[in-house]
C-alpha cells in the first residue's frame, strides 16, 4: 500500500483552473489574430488563368469531339494546332536559358513562406510565453495527482524543481498540467472556435504547396506542343455516321 | 451492370459529415473523461472505459445517425468512423480525466 500525499483543495482552484482558462483563451485569440493577418485570396494575372483556361478547352476538345461532324472537327483541329504552336497564349516570354529560376527571388514564394513564418511565430510565441509564466508562478511544487502510473522516465520533466527523488511520478508540478493541456485543448477548441484554427492552418498549408513546387513544373511550350500532338492523333469518329440508318433500325 | 455503379461523392456534403462526426467524437472524448473522472477510476481501468465508451458511441452513430448505410456518407465509412480519432481524441480525453479526477479527490 503506497502512502498517499494530502493535497491543500485551494491548489484545484488557484492552480489548475487558471493555467486552463489561460490556455483555452489564448488558444481563441491566437486563432483571431491568424485570422485577421492572414492575406485575402490573391488574384492571379489575367495570363496565366487565359493559359490554364485555353489548354483545358483543348483537353475538352480532344476528350469529346464525337459530337461534331467532319467539318466543324477539321476547322476546329487546325485552329487548335496552330494556336497551340503559336505563342499566342503563353502567359510570359519563354526564356531560351534553362537554367532554373533562384525560388526566393520570386515574390510569390517569398509571401508564402512569410506567411507561413507568421503562422509560426503566432504558435510558438503565446507557447513559450505561457511556459515561462507557469514556471515562473507555480514553480517547485505539487500540484496534482496523475489519474495514471507513469514510468520513472517522466520524473525530471514532470517533477521539476520538486527536491524529493523518491516521490511517485504520479505526483506532478503545474508544468506537466501545461503539457496535459497543450496536448488536450483541441476538442475544446474545435467545439468552442467553429474549427477556426484548424482551418486557418490548412488554408496555410495549401496556400504555400504550389509556390514552392514552380520551378521544378515542366515549361509551357512542352505542354502546349504535347497537346497539339495529341490532337492531331486523334482518330475522329462523329456520332452522325450513319445516323439515319440506326435511327431507322431502333424504329423498324 | 448496375452492380458496377461508381458512387460518386459531392465533396461539400462529405466534409459537412466529417464534420459533425468531429463533433460527435469531440464530445465524446471530453464526456468520457469528465465520466472517469468522477469515478476516480485509475490506470488502465479509465483507458478501457475510453476505448469501449468511444466504441459504444460509434456504433450508435453507424446505427442511428448513418442508418446502417454509412457508406454512402463516408468515403471510407469503418476507418473513419471507428478508427481514425480515436488516437488524435485520448489526449482530449486524458485532459478532462486529470482534471476532474484532481478536482473530485
Amino acid at each position: 500500500m503506497e502512502e498517499e500525499l494530502v493535497l491543500d483543495p485551494q491548489l484545484k482552484y488557484w492552480v489548475l483552473i487558471p493555467i486552463s482558462v489561460v490556455m483555452v483563451l489564448v488558444g481563441l485569440l491566437r486563432s483571431s489574430f491568424t485570422a485577421l493577418l492572414s492575406p485575402g485570396p490573391k488574384k492571379t494575372p489575367y495570363k496565366k488563368i487565359r493559359e490554364t483556361q485555353f489548354l483545358r478547352r483543348a483537353e475538352c476538345f480532344r476528350a469529346s469531339n464525337n459530337v461534331l461532324d467532319v467539318n466543324q472537327m477539321e476547322s476546329r483541329r487546325n485552329y487548335f494546332i496552330e494556336k497551340l504552336n503559336s505563342s499566342e497564349y503563353y502567359s510570359e516570354k519563354i526564356s531560351t536559358d534553362d537554367t532554373p529560376k533562384n525560388p526566393f527571388t520570386d515574390s510569390s514564394t517569398n509571401d508564402a513562406l512569410m506567411s507561413m513564418m507568421k503562422g509560426n511565430l503566432l504558435n510558438y510565441i503565446p507557447q513559450s510565453l505561457i511556459m515561462a509564466w507557469v514556471n515562473f508562478f507555480f514553480a517547485d511544487f505539487i500540484v496534482m495527482k496523475l489519474p495514471f502510473p507513469l514510468t520513472d522516465g517522466f520524473k525530471s520533466m514532470l517533477q521539476s524543481g520538486v527536491a524529493t527523488p523518491d516521490l511517485n511520478v504520479r505526483y506532478v508540478s503545474a508544468i506537466s498540467w501545461y503539457f496535459v493541456n497543450l496536448l488536450g485543448l483541441k476538442p475544446i477548441y474545435n467545439l468552442l472556435g467553429d474549427n477556426e484554427a484548424m482551418s486557418t492552418i490548412l488554408a496555410q498549408s495549401q496556400q504555400t504547396m504550389p509556390n514552392i513546387g514552380g520551378p521544378g513544373a515542366p515549361k509551357v511550350d512542352k505542354i502546349f506542343q504535347g497537346c497539339a500532338e495529341n490532337i492531331k492523333l486523334i482518330k475522329h469518329e462523329s456520332i452522325f455516321d450513319g445516323i439515319a440508318s440506326r435511327v431507322i433500325d431502333v424504329y423498324s | 451492370m448496375s452492380k458496377k455503379r461508381e458512387l460518386i461523392y459531392y465533396i461539400p456534403n462529405i466534409e459537412s459529415n466529417k464534420k459533425d462526426l468531429q463533433y460527435v467524437h469531440d464530445v465524446t472524448s471530453l464526456t468520457l473523461g469528465i465520466g472517469s473522472g468522477i469515478l476516480t477510476l485509475e490506470s488502465y481501468k479509465g483507458f478501457l472505459l475510453y476505448i469501449f465508451g468511444y466504441t459504444a458511441v460509434n456504433l450508435l452513430f453507424y446505427f442511428v445517425c448513418c442508418n446502417k448505410k454509412a457508406a454512402s456518407f463516408f468515403r471510407k465509412p469503418f476507418h473513419e468512423i471507428f478508427l481514425e480519432d480515436i488516437l488524435s481524441d485520448m489526449p482530449g480525453f486524458v485532459m478532462m480525466w486529470c482534471l476532474t479526477y484532481a478536482l473530485v479527490r
